[in-house]
């Protein structure tokens, strides 16, 4: 190959080089402005998408505001005649057990029959209503947890004080059934933020459900804390869940077994409510189960990891107001020789929160007031054997049970004779159950009143609000800063209660003498969370 | 057994590109000869040229192709303004080539044309179906429709249809040693091939929900009773016209599957916007939108159904089909499709493919084949 050929190739080697350059160029510039053109439509539509969602979400908003009102509407009309249906149903029975029953020949065969059966629809028609009335609560709840509208309270929280006050709840059921309950929980507090009317609601409806779901055995309830998470269990030995539902339980109207065959035995919406409290709690809830052998929820919430100074103050008062309130309610024996009217009494107190305890005659009421020293006692007057004049002479010339108060519920009309007797309160039968109820708390306030209790804080205006709201309530209140010397003045008074502060009483356990002095009383400790900063 | 042979360059003389081409397939093949091929080509080369050359070597070879929007193989990767060529030899496979003209006049009829052409010269059982139509003169639905009706069940039908680099002016076929336009070329596979189909796109639907309200075929003139266009407008802000990266999601009756439809074009005075593929009256549609990350993972998504519904032992080749508007919304990043599939298909396996203006496949294997748009389409080839 001559050079002149040699040269020539290449000049048409580097022309087409050229060529193939120039060409790529171009394409590359068109693939830009393609790009660039494609970049600006996906500009303009992201803003019309955004104005579109933002007209949406708008819409949305409003339709979620009808469907809250209209929720909150139709739940008041259903509710309304729902509380006469209940109201007017429990007073036909209440009429039918006081006035009709005791006047029927029982002795006839198909009087009784009736009778019984009368009883038992009007029973149906209570529980029916009841639930009709807890499904629009559901109902409700949901409908505001899912529509971000539920107020929730930001508190410290002990849940061994949520466990205590569920159970409270729920012990009237449990002992129905004769199940027995067993607290896995040592005496440490597992606090959480959280609201906690919402997690009692929580432990209430699962410990409701094991009750539910079993007939022998009974309940576990567990919390521990593993590293920063509080692990909490309600345990059961009832029938159990399929695995397919363990799930499913959690969800709306899911309820385990054949809702054709079986009569439902709750909302549905239990179990789902739980789910959104936990969920809002930052926590997980899930259920185990064997079939035949018992079924197991739980649930585990973040501990607390800051807690403020003045949130303590204030929880620590709504503990202790708590605290207090469930002492309110105290034991009360009732007797009365109809087991309709003892039966009618104890489920309306009980609801109360009252403990109840019945006695057919005066010599069981006369036993009974001896050997459990009840805080109040109903009496009935017309009583086979021993009148309620006889038992009431009885009680209040001996000295163990003088003090005692008596309500005196009956159908003669002789209050003076009872009052002489040492009666504190006088009831006609048929009686209105809300002015039982608030004769049985007057008297049980005033009764209250004796009782003393001694504060003991270094925090001074902590103490002042404690002692205030105690006063309040009818107490006699002595304050003590945590200093030997007070603390055992204060002891002269012989306060029922000790209120102390944890921190406190680790200053006055390094005093042997008032430690066996501070022993002797009944211990309320106020206790305050450490202050830790956020690892966040 | 299934011999294959790859070839692809950009050399930007026709005469040179074809010859290295050629020459990358020789090597391939060793000494088997080649009984069909498939080529796919830049707009701008001299393709009359081209197919002498390939005739030359290998004379009554059974050939089609067409131009497209870009060229992607195991030789050169993605390349734009190539020549990819793929050369099939076989013992127990049959591969013939057909033909169908006019299609914008009546498709069915092309669609017939092209099978008989190709069936006369088949001795066995026809199993797959390889077509590169035109896609600017006629409904590549219709012509779909035609292949299927022509075919009979049990042949699946998968392609592109041919491109000319975003300009939609005009694009060409191939067929033997001609170069057509409005015509529909296609390879049938008869015998003892094994072949598996992936399909995916990477487009999600945005936006709210519209209905097609006055429709010819593929020319859309009113969705919710104004033009087309304007809906185009109102994504756009007024002044955009619509463009191939932005297709409708067709949604079909009373569910939420959809197919795609790309617009190719419109016309301002009319307000109308056509679609690289028809859209029934009525029918429920939305705008839709990908990002680059979403269109790789198209290709994930298609070569993994592909492998799934194999039943060879060994993939032989691989023949993919990319929309033009995934190429323009990847930009830079359009080599990585390519990358994305190495690195998915197992094996040396030769590879070739191009960007389409619509791909054709089954949605699920043993379906009808139906015509898409903005998808991902996988082919793996062997024998049994």
């Amino acid at each position: 190959m001559s050079l002149q050929e040699e040269l020539q190739q290449k000049i048409r080697l580097l022309e087409k080089e050229n060529k193939r350059l120039r060409k790529k160029l171009e394409r590359s510039e068109r693939n830009r402005v393609l790009l660039e053109e494609s970049n600006e439509r996906h500009k303009a539509m992201l803003r019309t998408i955004n104005m579109e969602l933002k007209a949406t979400n708008e819409k949305l908003k409003q339709v979620d505001e009808m469907k809250t009102n209209f929720l909150s509407m139709v739940s008041h009309e259903l509710r309304t005649p729902l509380t006469s249906i209940l109201g007017f149903t429990q007073i036909i029975k209440k009429r039918f057990e006081q006035i009709i029953l005791p006047n029927t020949d029982l002795s006839d065969k198909k009087s009784q029959k009736a009778a019984w059966q009368i009883r038992q629809n009007l029973e149906v028609i209570i529980k029916e209503s009841r639930r009709l009335s807890e499904l629009i609560n559901d109902v409700l709840d949901i409908a505001k947890i899912e529509s971000g509208r539920m107020e929730w309270k930001e508190e410290d929280t002990d849940i061994k004080a949520v466990f205590e006050r569920a159970i409270a709840a729920t012990e009237a059921l449990l002992q129905e059934k004769g199940l027995y309950l067993r607290r896995e929980y040592g005496d440490d507090s597992f606090i959480i933020r959280g609201d906690p009317d919402r997690l009692i609601q929580v432990v209430t409806n699962l410990l409701s459900n094991a009750i539910k779901f079993t007939d022998s055995g009974g309940i576990v309830c567990r919390i521990s804390k593993e590293g920063d998470v509080i692990r909490c269990e309600v345990e059961d030995t009832g029938c159990g869940i399929p695995e397919d539902m363990l799930e499913k339980v959690f969800e709306k109207f899911k309820q385990v077994g054949d809702t054709l065959t079986e009569r439902p035995k709750g909302t549905g919406l239990g179990l789902p409510i739980c789910r959104e409290i936990i969920k809002h709690h930052r926590g997980r809830i899930w259920a185990k189960s064997e079939l035949g052998k018992g079924s197991r929820f739980i649930f585990e919430l973040p501990a607390a990891t800051m807690v403020a100074k003045k949130t303590i103050k204030r929880d620590i008062l709504h503990r202790i107001q708590e605290h207090i309130r469930e002492n309110e309610g105290g034991k009360i024996l009732i007797v009365d020789d109809d087991p309709f009217i003892r039966g009618m009494v104890r489920q309306f107190l009980e609801d109360k929160g009252y403990t109840i305890e019945e006695a057919e005659d005066a010599k069981e009421a006369i036993g009974k007031t001896r050997s459990s020293k009840p805080d109040l006692i109903i009496l009935d007057i017309m009583m086979p054997g021993l009148s309620g004049y006889d038992v009431l002479r009885v009680l209040k010339n001996d000295e163990l049970t003088s003090d005692i108060p008596v309500l005196v519920l009956s159908v003669l009309e002789n209050k003076q004779k009872a009052l002489m007797l040492g009666a504190s309160e006088y009831i006609t039968k048929p009686f209105d159950e809300k002015d039982l109820y608030e004769r049985i708390q007057k008297i049980l306030s005033h009764h209250g009143q004796k009782e003393r209790i001694m504060i003991i804080d270094r925090d001074i205006s902590l103490m002042r609000q404690l002692s205030q709201f105690m006063r309040s309530k009818g107490y006699e209140v002595i304050e003590c800063k945590p200093e030997p010397e007070e603390v055992k003045n204060g002891l002269k008074s012989a306060p029922e209660r000790v209120f102390v502060d944890i921190e406190a009483i680790q200053i006055l356990l390094q005093n042997s003498s008032l430690v066996e002095a501070l022993s002797s009383t009944k211990m309320v400790f106020i206790c305050k969370v450490p202050e830790k900063r956020d690892s966040g | 057994m299934l011999y294959v042979g790859v070839g692809h360059s950009d050399d930007v003389d026709s005469r040179d590109a074809i010859r290295d081409v050629l020459s990358q397939c020789r090597t391939s093949l060793k000494d088997t000869s080649p009984q069909a091929g498939l080529i796919f080509m830049a707009i701008d080369y001299d393709h009359e040229l081209i197919l002498k050359e390939i005739n030359q070597e290998y004379p009554d070879i059974e050939l089609i192709g067409c131009t497209t929007d870009g060229e992607v193989s195991s030789s050169q990767e993605f390349m734009e303004d190539s020549i990819v060529l793929m050369l099939f030899g076989s013992d127990d496979i049959e591969i013939k080539a057909g033909v169908g003209r006019s299609v914008s006049k009546d498709p069915s009829a092309a669609a017939r044309e092209a099978v008989e052409v190709a069936k006369r010269k088949c001795t066995k059982q026809v199993r797959l179906c390889i077509a590169t139509p035109e896609s600017l003169t006629a409904s590549c639905v219709s012509i779909l429709e035609g292949l299927n009706n022509a075919l009979g069940s049990g042949v699946t039908v998968v392609g592109g249809s041919a491109g000319d680099q975003w300009r939609f002016q005009k694009s060409y076929q191939f067929y033997k040693t001609e170069v057509l336009n409005d015509s529909l070329p296609i390879l049938l596979f008869s015998g003892n091939i094994i072949f598996s189909v992936g399909i995916s796109s990477g487009w999600r639907p945005v936006g709210k929900r519209s209905v097609v309200t006055k429709v010819s075929g593929n020319v859309v003139y009113e969705i919710d009773n104004r033009p087309a266009l304007e809906f185009y407008h109102y994504y756009f802000g007024g002044k955009m016209m619509p463009s191939g990266e932005y297709p409708l999601a067709v949604f079909e009756e009373d569910t939420e599957r959809f197919y795609l439809r790309a617009p190719l074009g419109y016309d301002e005075t009319e307000g109308s916007v056509t679609f690289a593929g028809d859209i029934p009256l009525n029918a429920t549609v939305q705008i839709t939108e990908a990002d680059r990350d979403s269109i790789l993972k198209g290709v994930e998504e298609s070569i993994e159904m592909a492998i799934r519904t194999y039943r060879g032992r060994r993939y032989d080749a691989a023949v993919v089909f990319s929309c033009a508007a995934r190429r323009a919304l990847l930009g830079t990043r359009a080599a990585e499709e390519y990358k994305f599939l190495k690195k998915n298909i197992p094996g040396n396996v030769p590879i070739c493919g191009f960007y389409t203006y619509g791909e054709i496949g089954p949605l699920l294997s043993n379906s009808v084949s139906q015509f898409h748009n903005e998808t991902f389409v996988t082919l793996l080839l062997g024998s049994g």
